[in-house]
């Protein structure tokens, strides 16, 4: 197809919102269809179980549709369910009662980098990819989140900080903070231009 | 699209090689094996955006169509569940249409009016869930299954009626010509008669066939109705247009053929040509003839418009230096017509039921 890309995919969101807001339960559906898997992405990077991702991510459209009457139009609605997940996997988490007092906080974010769940079998790229992976674990969790989000989820600055409930400026200040901190504790020539690239 | 003068940034966000890379899409993978291998100098750049895609997709987590499927269906279904017991209006288990959406309609709107249409209406008989009603030899059928529903007509010709629609027809059609209406959608095979035209009358427009297959959907709740063939051709118009006997009115409409759709814009009131979303094959293609290895891009573009039976338009001088290696088969019409352009560097475009190749050439650099 000729346009495709974030543009697009919003304002396909929007329209089916204000569907499902009209009470077409088939738009709620297509909503889920089109984000499960991002949603179930970003649920995993808290809580490895993915069966209990699968099930908040669940509950959360059925909570959307619930009270359609009563949210306001958001104005990124991706971000929109990626928060809405976030603080369903944290709600459930405690009311389960699960001994992990880390995810008391709703912000905890945790990226593993566990390098047997790459599937790369050349040698070359996996090497690059520990360098990578080194680089963003050393990062504070908040900068690598947005990282994530950026390059990962694909948000925009914009989405990012209704998501993050940060200004834009801070979120540009953060990928820059993350830039730096990178530069401080790594030799030059492991940051590629590439990295450059990627916190401006 | 040159993708040699991408940067690793450009690539994480390209979403062709993302699909290389997190949904390990075979077209992409082979296009970007390939793409590799001319572009030597530009591995270090592409590895490294693989490697960060790599590292934030993290685990492979999958979710397969049917269990996505399943998942959709349990949060309409619960959601229905509340629905009837409080509001008592939806109508449950909408589920069937993510299946066949694809393949018929556009996706927009429900069907539930008809619904309450056929709850104020007195008098009817039920069986097996169909309503049916008979006055002056009118029969309605309002089919309120959650499954389509085949009615034969006096003429032979079968018509699959969606869920939520109903069909109004004649128990004997009139000599001259067969004429049905329809709320809702449904699937036409009309049996031959060029003698005796066959109109499927909606609230907007008017189709009109010799003999074929096509479905029709009109709900009130749509923003659209449409009209998709399947074989043969037909002729749609707006109702307004439609042509008074005498007059000499100029009637404005479309022709479609198989693979096309005739998209009817309420709020606008205007008549488009779309290509369906999944185009079938009209003539079968062995597998082996989608295979290409440096065939001139001209023969492939004659291949697929026979296989779908739609027109395809391309400056023929300007494209007849490109050549193209890739295997097409198993892929539907847009992922073969997309692998094409991103090969060749060409865009496409669909005008009036019509593809349209916009490309500058191949001449070597």
């Amino acid at each position: 197809m000729m346009t495709s890309g974030g543009n697009s995919s919003q304002s396909r969101d929007t329209r089916l919102w204000k569907e499902l807001v009209q009470g077409n339960d088939r738009a709620l559906g297509q909503l889920m269809h089109f984000h499960f898997k991002a949603l179930l992405h970003y649920g995993f990077k808290f809580v490895k179980d993915e069966a209990f991702v699968k099930d908040c991510i669940q509950e959360v459209f059925i909570d959307l549709w619930n009270s359609r009457e009563r949210v306001a139009e958001p104005t990124h609605v991706k971000a929109y369910l990626l928060v809405s997940v976030r603080r369903k996997i944290a709600r459930n988490r405690r009311t389960m009662r699960l001994a992990d007092d880390s995810l008391h906080d709703e912000y905890a974010f945790s990226i593993e980098f566990s390098p047997e769940w790459w599937m790369i079998r050349d040698e070359t790229l996996a090497r690059k990819a520990q360098v990578v992976s080194e680089m963003l674990a050393a990062l504070p969790v908040r900068q690598r989140e947005v990282i994530y989000l950026k390059y990962y989820q694909e948000l925009s600055r914009e989405e990012i900080s209704a998501m993050l409930n940060i200004t834009p400026q801070t979120v540009s200040n953060l990928l820059q903070m993350a830039y730096g901190q990178l530069r401080k504790r790594f030799s030059p020539t492991a940051i590629s231009a590439f990295l450059v690239l990627l916190f401006s | 699209m040159n993708y040699r003068h991408y940067t690793a940034t450009d690539f994480v966000t390209d979403p062709f090689f993302r699909s290389w890379i997190l949904e390990q899409e075979s077209s992409a993978a082979a296009f970007w094996e390939n793409w590799v291998k001319e572009n030597p100098d530009r591995q270090e750049e592409l590895d490294e955006a693989r490697a960060l895609l790599y590292v934030l997709a993290e685990k492979e987590l999958s979710i397969g169509a049917e269990e996505l499927d399943r998942r959709v269906t349990d949060v309409l279904a619960h959601i229905s569940g509340q629905a009837q017991r409080t509001e008592a209006r939806m109508r449950p288990a909408f589920y069937r249409y993510f299946t066949v959406a694809a393949s018929i309609c556009v996706v927009a709107g429900i069907g539930w009016l008809g619904y309450l249409y056929m709850e104020t209406k007195p008098g009817k008989l039920r069986e097996a869930g169909i309503v049916q009603e008979s006055s002056d030899g009118y029969i309605v059928r309002f089919n309120e299954t959650k499954k389509p529903v085949t009615i034969l007509l006096d003429d032979s010709s079968v018509v699959t009626l969606e869920p939520q629609s109903e069909l109004t027809f004649p128990q004997k059609f009139a000599p001259e010509r067969r004429e049905v209406h329809l709320k809702g959608e449904a699937f036409f095979q009309i049996s031959h008669n060029p003698e005796r035209p066959f109109l499927v009358k909606t609230k907007e427009l008017v189709t009109r066939v010799l003999g074929t297959s096509f479905t029709v959907r009109s709900f009130e709740k749509d923003r659209n109705a449409s009209v998709s063939v399947k074989t043969g051709r037909v002729s749609v118009y707006s109702k307004r247009d439609e042509p008074v006997s005498g007059a000499a009115e100029k009637v404005i409409g479309v022709v479609l053929k198989p693979n096309q759709r005739a998209l009817f814009d309420k709020r606008e009131s205007r008549l488009v040509k779309v290509i369906v979303d999944v185009p079938l094959k009209v003539t079968e293609i062995p597998a082996a003839s989608l295979v290409f290895d440096e065939a001139p891009v001209k023969n492939v573009f004659k291949t697929l418009e026979k296989a779908y039976g739609i027109e395809l338009f391309f400056n023929e001088e300007l494209l007849s230096d490109c050549q193209l290696t890739a295997n097409l088969s198993g892929l539907p019409m847009y992922e073969q017509l997309d692998l094409i352009c991103r090969i060749i560097h060409a865009k496409y475009e669909v005008v009036d039921g019509q593809v349209i190749i916009h490309g500058e050439g191949c001449k070597a650099d």
